[in-house]
């Protein structure tokens, strides 16, 4: 779905569907950003779908309210700084076979798995 | 005008439901798929490899027609840059989803069930994304496609709360 999702974006509108980006672009704002918001409220609709008719696990907080801030912080920046995440590289880039997007994901896959062992194994005792 | 709207709303409707339904919004399940020292779900695997299955079939015919039904002209993909700058915001985005659960789309997707991680996430990552641009506004951080900015300006860049001049922040001693 995610896949098809973002072929009928580029096929449609001729965008890529980097959501890091969109974000960016809905609320900073370019001139023509609408497209940028109405995807946003689709995937906020997208959410509340998914939670209207589908199976309802149990989704939980991984970690304390103050974590999730400082992860969103630095998701942020990193975002900002490399250029898209795990949409815009991780799907739309390894689509395209892009070498630099490869780089990428295997960056931030290792980051994010050295970052919960360091949390969930020495740092604290996942919950 | 409206056609393409539409699309964007429809597209990012299918695309939520996706990363709902496929439990990307869910963080226990990303730090599970994260969490190799412990017990591994790798789950979330198959989502990125079935979805980068469509796309990888689909990129290569999509951008080839003359142009999208709704619009102009097809975006330009990012030039094939790898340098630092890339490497090192992939990693701090590594950290911070690993710390979170969460990421920009499936943080949108969350914020639908209320909760208030994710809240504080998204709010957060729109912080963290106008500080970057600001910083680059001020010309605090070296912007450059061609150069690969220095580890120990990314470093600087990290710690958002005191970005140095960009001159102090290459003589500061890393």
């Amino acid at each position: 779905m995610i896949g098809v999702a973002t072929v009928l974006y580029l096929l449609l509108t001729g965008r890529y569907a980097g959501i890091s980006g969109i974000m960016r672009g809905a609320v900073f704002g370019d001139p023509d950003r609408s497209t940028d918001v109405l995807f946003v409220i689709g995937l906020l609709l997208g959410g509340v779908a998914w939670r209207w008719v589908g199976p309802h696990e149990t989704a939980r907080a991984a970690n304390s309210l103050w974590i999730a801030a400082v992860g969103g912080l630095l998701v942020g920046a990193g975002t900002s700084l490399g250029g898209g995440r795990t949409s815009g590289h991780g799907v739309c880039g390894l689509g395209r076979l892009s070498l630099r997007s490869l780089v990428a994901v295997v960056s931030f896959v290792a980051a994010g798995m050295v970052t919960v062992y360091l949390t969930n194994h020495l740092l604290w005792r996942s919950a | 005008m409206i056609l393409r709207g539409v699309s964007a709303l429809g597209c990012g409707l299918l695309f939520g439901a996706g990363l709902g339904i496929s439990q990307m919004s869910n963080p226990a399940k990303v730090i599970g798929f994260l969490d190799v020292a412990g017990e591994w779900d790798p789950s979330l695997l198959f989502v990125l490899v079935s979805a980068v299955a469509v796309t990888a079939i689909a990129f290569r015919f999509v951008p080839r027609l003359p142009r999208p039904l709704f619009d102009r002209a097809f975006e330009r993909a990012a030039p094939e840059n790898i340098n630092a700058r890339l490497i090192a915001g992939a990693s701090l985005f590594g950290i911070g989803w690993g710390l979170s659960g969460y990421c920009p789309g499936p943080g949108v997707v969350a914020l639908a069930r209320f909760a208030p991680d994710a809240t504080l996430f998204v709010g957060a990552f729109l912080v963290g994304s106008w500080l970057y641009r600001f910083a680059k506004n001020q010309q605090l951080v070296v912007r450059s496609e061609t150069r690969s900015v220095s580890l120990g300006e990314v470093a600087v860049c990290d710690r958002v709360g005191d970005i140095e001049q960009k001159g102090q922040a290459t003589s500061a001693p890393f």
